[in-house]
């Protein structure tokens, strides 16, 4: 090639870098600046730039002898990365703030740190995760875990002071005593504990960067157990020193954690769900605050756009059967626990414990709230609704089925005082047979009524058959009537006989 | 904290050069992420210039690393956005020329949505392949070489002053040359040096191709009357 033809392409080149080099670029640079505000990457992709961009600037200050620089990336670019990603999130939109205090370890019998593929769905959201195993140890139960609410309010209330980790490990395994709650494993720990003994944890955890347990307390406190418990083998201790869990990137938002914690503990699962009075309170509460947001009362229709909205987000079923039931329990659980705490001057957990126990029975006490229902019933007199809390609390119903005879109960002053009875009575069983009593007494009453109308009903019969014309037999009746009647009569007449010859 | 005003993102983004020169490569990371740039900038490689994830990350992430070395060394940048912007605009170019990767844009889709150097990289595909064997350095400097044998014959001093203010940044290794940056070192307006820069480069080919450099417009000069500029036309 000619010496000009190069130099040719050789200017055309630096033309080309020149214009580049020159050329106004503060439009381009202000878009830029834009769409990384707009379009944030997520954590993942985020935290392997970042790690590709440490690793070459490292490479680079090796290369030209930049100690300084290389020292301040060090060894541990992952962390960098992730250590970035953190603090950048601090403060951001008003959410919790959290330290990456845990890590995931970097080997663990050949497993060492990797995405979950593919990425789970929490509650119609995508969240991204990585799995890996930590120290047991190192895990932190979830104070603000809804299944607990009730025992960490009573130790507050004891104590004065939130529970540390180790006290929220005996609540979970029911070796710290809080009134009103049963003896005995509340949670189910010991079985678990067996069977993760011989089985090892079957579902990973899940938990934040600072270890905090988002799902599965029950199966960290079974492993705790493990650990203190005489029971097991050092085989088995040494297997529950270590969990295999995900664990979210530093840029999950409060939102990821309410859809792990809703997906998990609301959508049926087949695992030990929270408790109905749990669930059932964190949608009354939802919906209390979305109509202290409507500028004005909601109409029908716009409370049930509500209402189908709450469902979905607590994944209740496309209707709002759950919604609506669960809206009626609560106040009446409320009314319960308002009255044992304030008149019966009971212990407010104690009284919430008994409400979570038998919260299934609101529904039943929440029902017919027109004339002659229960809830009518128990509205339009006080002492009767007291009480029915009363044997309510103690525990007196055999079931939630005898509750629907209240609205019977009410209308007969010696099946209530058989309740009153029952309220009054020490001995468990005997109140329940006393309950029982009221319930037969309705039921009989009522039998009775239907005796008592026969007789006055014949007598109106007969009086009638014989001021009646022979000629309407005739002329009147019609004949299949006529026909139907005689049978009647003849059976008639075949009793009477017997009960007439027996006097 | 999320730079949600405009005034937040620039604070973050300087806040990262800083770091640079004070040699802290992760305050640098961390500004530039936060001041969203770094996303953004990823952003623009693979969506405006629709070039494929691993490439815009390696670009992307060898133009930071450029960035870091020139700030560390000491050396002031006016404008640090649009430095780094344009470090990412030639790692890119050079990046797609050495790989020789196929660039196929549709052009059809508009011009907004592919590399700002596609034009650049489709003139240079029309070469003999001996030139592509001659080191890019010597390429370089045999292109500064002609440039400034053509500046005398380009116009008045100011149209020369401000193209030869641009041949030493080139030479130098300057990646950015700003209109204001020339401006204030030659004394004219920025409005000015825009004009004058342009109309340079027009000269610059016009002679070029008179002199038989300008392989592809050879035959296509429209007048070969001397450039006549107002001498008043400048205003300071």
């Amino acid at each position: 090639m000619a010496t000009k033809d190069i130099m040719g392409i050789a200017f055309e080149r630096f033309l080309n870098v020149a214009k580049r080099v020159s050329d106004d670029v503060a439009d381009e640079v202000e878009a830029v600046f834009r769409k990384g505000l707009e379009s944030p990457l997520d954590a993942a992709e985020a935290i392997e730039l970042l790690k590709m961009a440490a690793e070459k600037i490292k490479e680079g200050a090796k290369a030209r002898g930049d100690v300084k620089t290389a020292q301040a990336i060090g060894d541990d670019v992952d962390r960098i990365a992730a250590d970035i990603i953190d603090s950048v999130k601090n403060g951001s939109n008003g959410q919790m703030t959290r330290d990456h205090t845990v890590h995931l370890m970097d080997n663990y019998n050949g497993i060492k740190p990797a995405y979950v593929v593919p990425r789970p769905w929490f509650h119609e959201k995508e969240i991204p995760m990585k799995s890996g195993y930590v120290n047991t140890i190192d895990i932190n139960l979830w104070e603000k875990n809804e299944r607990l609410d009730i025992h960490i309010g009573q130790f507050k209330e004891k104590y004065g002071r939130e529970p540390d980790p180790q006290e929220l490990l005996d609540i979970m395994s029911s070796k710290l005593q809080l009134p009103g709650v049963s003896n005995g494993d509340q949670f189910n720990i010991e079985k678990l504990a067996r069977s993760i003994a011989i089985n090892g944890v079957r579902k990973p955890p899940i938990i934040d960067i600072d270890g905090t347990l988002l799902d599965g307390n029950r199966r960290v406190t079974a492993c705790n157990y493990i650990l203190n418990s005489d029971e097991f083998t050092p085989e088995e201790k040494e297997r529950a020193k270590h969990i295999y869990v995900w664990q979210l990137f530093p840029d999950a938002t409060d939102d990821d954690r309410r859809r792990i914690v809703v997906s998990l503990n609301f959508e049926d699962d087949l695992k030990e769900e929270w408790p109905h009075y749990v669930k059932a309170h964190k949608v009354y509460e939802e919906w209390q605050a979305w109509l202290s947001l409507e500028p004005v009362k909601p109409g029908p229709k716009r409370q049930l756009e509500m209402k189908k909205k709450l469902s979905s987000r607590y994944a209740l079923g496309p209707d709002t059967t759950v919604v609506n039931r669960y809206l009626k329990m609560v106040p009446w659980a409320m009314d319960f626990e308002d009255y044992h705490k304030e008149e019966g001057k009971k212990d407010k957990y104690a009284t919430k414990h008994v409400s979570s126990e038998y919260f299934q029975y609101f529904d039943e006490l929440s029902k017919g709230s027109t004339p002659g229902g229960v809830a009518y019933c128990l509205n339009q007199d006080d002492t009767f609704k007291r009480l029915a809390f009363d044997l309510l609390y103690d525990g007196k119903f055999k079931n939630w089925n005898q509750i629907r005879e209240l609205k019977k109960i009410f209308q007969h002053e010696d099946a209530k005082d058989c309740l009153r009875k029952a309220r009054e009575a020490t001995d468990i069983d005997h109140a329940k047979d006393l309950v029982d009593d009221a319930i037969t007494i309705v039921k009989q009453k009522g039998a009775d009524e239907r005796t008592l109308g026969a007789n006055t009903r014949i007598e109106a019969f007969v009086k009638w058959l014989e001021q009646l014309p022979v000629k309407a037999f005739r002329d009147d009746m019609k004949p299949e009537n006529l026909q139907r009647l005689l049978d009647a009569l003849t059976l008639v007449k075949e009793q009477a006989e017997k009960v007439l010859e027996g006097k | 904290m999320k730079a949600e005003r405009k005034e937040d993102k620039h604070d973050f983004f300087i806040a990262a050069m800083e770091a640079a020169t004070n040699k802290d490569p992760l305050l640098y990371l961390k500004g530039l992420y936060q001041s969203g740039f770094l996303v953004g900038a990823k952003r623009t490689l693979e969506r405006t210039w629709r070039l494929d994830p691993s490439s815009s990350d390696d670009i992307l992430t060898t133009a930071t690393q450029k960035m870091y070395e020139i700030l560390s060394s000491g050396r002031r940048i006016l404008y640090p956005a649009r430095y780094l912007y344009k470090v990412i605009l030639t790692t890119a170019t050079d990046h797609y020329r050495s790989s020789k990767k196929d660039l196929h844009f549709d052009d059809s889709i508009g011009y907004n949505l592919k590399p700002p150097f596609i034009d650049e990289l489709k003139d240079e595909e029309v070469v003999d392949e001996e030139a592509l064997t001659i080191d890019p350095d010597e390429l370089k400097r045999q292109g500064i070489e002609v440039a400034r044998s053509l500046l005398p014959r380009i116009g008045k001093e100011t149209v020369q002053a401000v193209m030869s203010y641009i041949i030493d940044a080139i030479e130098a290794g300057v990646e950015d040359i700003p209109s204001r940056e020339i401006g204030e070192a030659l004394g004219l307006l920025e409005s000015s040096v825009r004009k004058w820069r342009q109309r340079g480069f027009d000269r610059l080919k016009r002679e070029a191709i008179k002199d038989g450099y300008h392989k592809k417009l050879v035959g296509q000069i429209e007048s070969d009357l001397p450039y006549d500029d107002d001498e008043n036309e400048d205003e300071k």
